[in-house]
């Protein structure tokens, strides 16, 4: 089995006045290649801060976290964004697609920072699986909720990332646009064979990947495998 | 780079006419810069084109006294072309109206102006007014005292009849005479003035032309030495010296209109630089986004690096047709202070030269704010409240940058306003005062954070917080306006002090005075 992400001994303090606050204490994980995996835990548990670091966003104050084989503490800021464009796709809670840039535009970006030819046609195209067909030329304040979200799973799809973070995806739509882009979400990533990571509150949405850490205060306190997972 | 070239054109949507507004303030500044340096070009031009006008002749000798006999020898062997003129002050009367002004006098034998023509209404009156008991008079006291030509002017014991408008003597401003308002009468007129009596302020004066080309400079020194004994008070004057002496307030007037230009210039970038801060500020998390897709620091500093000097050029052309526009309006605005005319139309390579300046020097100041781009952190996608800090890569950048614009400060001062020393004073002294201005803004924030009474109100306390919470424009508000304040108040100051040069050549020439 290979191992798209291998989190070992994570920890992660900020400096709060005079004293030093550890968010993450000793994390170690391994995610499969082409499996889910959700991060739950409440608010403050350090969710976020894990998947930033994972993603390399971040650099932790001690341990290891090797993406797709690499060993991110070695590499610098922008070595880490080269790895993020060839491997990583993210989705975020409130969508971040660039204002300025048209939804077409937003989706193509990932695939015109690799350098390649067509992107604007192959996201039309994607915009078209995601049911946004009709939208390409709207920007991201003519768009609703669902379909920002939905733009930026296509955004997050189009290169054919090896990882995909998502955090919290549904964090900020309603259950009904929520429950849709969710499937969105997880019927692409069957159809791509992409290795999910995924931070939520919602155990529903969790109990739809094929693993759930659960984080408490930074420590990892339940990793679980989930037998009706992804299948679901 | 095509990629970046298209971000830069995508990103800048919604934004432009905030864009085209940040543009204003480098615009005004190369405005003023292009119309300031073509005036000056122009000035330049036509004192060394208009030389021999300045002075109407090849030599002047001027004195206090009546030349003495060997003085009126030696004039006598030197050949050419010779006239007198007389000058003195007296206040003259207009019988029509009654009016009475003072006016300087000047007695003219001979056919003075060698050089240039005085410009009368009518225009044969120049030449005629020589031959009878005619006077010229200057157009002011004829428009002041609603007097015309064919009126009478009582000089003195004589009554000329006023034979025209003296519009313009060659190498005298409007404004000159202004102040002392010349009227011209035929020296055989004279003495029967009685206005050349003991204790008199008289100037006597002979001018020369002459047709071969020697040298006037070397026989003005020796006018003067051999004179020395008889004629103390005698000064020889050549168009070389007046040109020399006139170059020289030009070249002060030059700094000056220059360090105008350059103040004009630098309160353009300071509102450029405040502008990029704003704009990049708002554009962070954008930044943010794309660097969590992969984009590289530099990548992304590119995109805000181009609009930035899209913004300089843009702003540079539109400052230079607008200087070329004041440049066209110019002389009629300052015709009544420039002796002689000035041809002031607009030159390409002094645009070219606006736009290559405010384009460098909008990117030199844009720079420091934009430096937050590379620093900004992908961590701010998924945390808006993340402020990055600054890496040590780019601390050292930061610090290039600034050297940068130091020296690219101290080269623009130093292109125009001439001198070295001033160029690093003046740095010097923004450096200082920009130093100062950031401590006063640090000053203020801890000090209302610290001493803000608790018993104000509560739009007075959320008023007064403001100057210290988060994302505030303290720092940034007080060194824009400091700093323009203290640009115009440099400005200011040196218009109200001139050098000792300035106030010698000033004492001089009535032309330079009004200069």
């Amino acid at each position: 089995m290979t191992y798209v992400l291998d989190v070992r001994d994570l920890t992660h303090k900020y400096r709060s006045g005079e004293r030093d606050l550890t968010v993450l204490a000793d994390v170690t994980f391994r995610v499969a290649s082409g499996t889910s995996c959700a991060i739950v835990g409440p608010s403050g548990s350090g969710k976020t801060t894990l998947l930033g670091l994972c993603a390399g966003l971040d650099r932790a104050s001690s341990g290891t976290v090797i993406l797709n084989g690499q060993p991110l503490e070695g590499l610098d800021e922008d070595e880490r964004a080269l790895l993020r464009r060839e491997s990583v796709g993210f989705v975020f809670q409130n969508f971040q697609l660039i204002p300025t840039l048209s939804a077409v535009e937003n989706v193509s970006v990932p695939l015109e920072l690799r350098g390649e030819s067509g992107a604007r046609d192959r996201a039309a195209e994607l915009l078209g699986r995601v049911g946004l067909g009709d939208r390409l030329d709207h920007y991201p304040v003519q768009l609703s909720g669902g379909e920002q979200q939905r733009v930026g799973l296509a955004r997050a799809f189009i290169h054919g990332p090896t990882i995909l973070f998502a955090d919290e995806p549904t964090g900020n739509l309603d259950a009904d646009t929520g429950g849709s882009v969710e499937d969105l979400l997880f019927d692409l990533n069957r159809e791509t064979g992409t290795t999910l990571v995924l931070v939520t509150h919602d155990v529903e949405l969790a109990g739809r990947c094929s693993r759930m850490i659960r984080l408490r205060a930074g420590i990892v306190v339940e990793d679980c495998q989930q037998v009706d997972g992804a299948s679901r | 780079m095509l990629w970046v070239l298209l971000m830069a054109w995508r990103d800048s949507r919604g934004f432009r006419h905030r864009l085209l507004l940040y543009t204003s303030a480098i615009a005004i500044g190369i405005a003023a810069l292009t119309s300031l340096r073509g005036l000056s070009h122009a000035m330049k031009e036509g004192v060394a084109q208009q030389a021999s006008e300045l002075l109407g002749a090849d030599l002047e000798v001027e004195s206090k006294q009546p030349f003495s006999a060997a003085a009126e020898s030696l004039f006598d062997s030197l050949g050419g072309q010779r006239a007198n003129m007389v000058e003195t002050y007296s206040m003259v009367l207009l019988p029509k109206s009654g009016g009475t002004r003072l006016c300087e006098i000047r007695a003219i034998g001979g056919d003075w102006p060698f050089y240039g023509e005085l410009l009368t209404d009518p225009p044969e009156a120049a030449a005629e007014f020589r031959q009878h008991r005619d006077a010229l008079v200057d157009n002011g006291i004829l428009l002041q005292y609603e007097a015309a030509v064919g009126d009478s002017i009582k000089i003195g014991r004589v009554t000329f009849r006023i034979a025209g408008r003296l519009l313009g003597i060659p190498g005298e401003t409007a404004v000159r005479t202004d102040i002392r308002p010349p009227v011209l009468i035929p020296m055989s007129f004279l003495a029967q003035t009685e206005l050349v009596q003991y204790g008199s302020r008289v100037e006597y004066k002979a001018l020369f032309q002459f047709e071969d080309t020697r040298d006037t400079e070397s026989l003005a020194e020796r006018i003067e030495a051999d004179l020395q004994g008889e004629d103390s008070d005698i000064d020889a004057d050549t168009a070389r010296d007046r040109q020399q002496r006139l170059g020289r307030t030009i070249r002060n007037l030059d700094r000056f209109l220059g360090l105008g230009g350059f103040i004009a210039l630098l309160l353009g970038a300071v509102g450029v630089a405040s502008a990029i801060h704003a704009y990049i500020q708002q554009k962070l998390e954008s930044v943010a986004i794309l660097r969590s897709l992969g984009a590289t620091g530099n990548q992304a500093l590119w995109i805000y690096l181009l609009q930035a000097g899209a913004l300089g050029f843009i702003g540079s052309a539109a400052g230079a047709l607008a200087g070329a526009g004041v440049l066209l309006a110019l002389p009629a605005m300052i015709a009544d202070f420039l002796p002689g005319t000035v041809d002031v139309s607009p030159r390409f390579t002094t645009a070219l030269e606006g736009i290559g300046i405010g384009t460098a020097i909008a990117l030199l100041f844009a720079a420091r704010p934009l430096l937050a781009v590379r620093s900004a952190s992908p961590l701010l996608a998924i945390r808006v409240s993340y402020e990055s800090g600054v890496r040590s890569g780019d601390r050292v950048l930061r610090g290039l940058v600034l050297l940068a614009t130091g020296v690219g400060t101290f080269l623009l001062a130093r292109l125009l306003a001439g001198r070295p020393d001033h160029a690093l004073f003046f740095t010097i002294g923004t450096a200082v005062a920009l130093t100062l201005l950031a401590l006063s803004a640090h000053l203020l924030r801890s000090s209302v954070r610290r001493f803000s009474p608790r018993s104000f109100s509560y739009v007075k306390r959320q008023g007064l917080a403001n100057l210290y919470r988060p994302h505030n424009q303290t720092l940034l508000l007080m060194v824009s306006l400091g700093l323009g304040t203290f640009l115009v108040a440099t400005l200011y100051t040196a218009q109200s002090s001139p050098g000792p040069h300035h106030q010698h050549w000033w004492r001089r020439t009535a032309q330079c005075r009004a200069l």
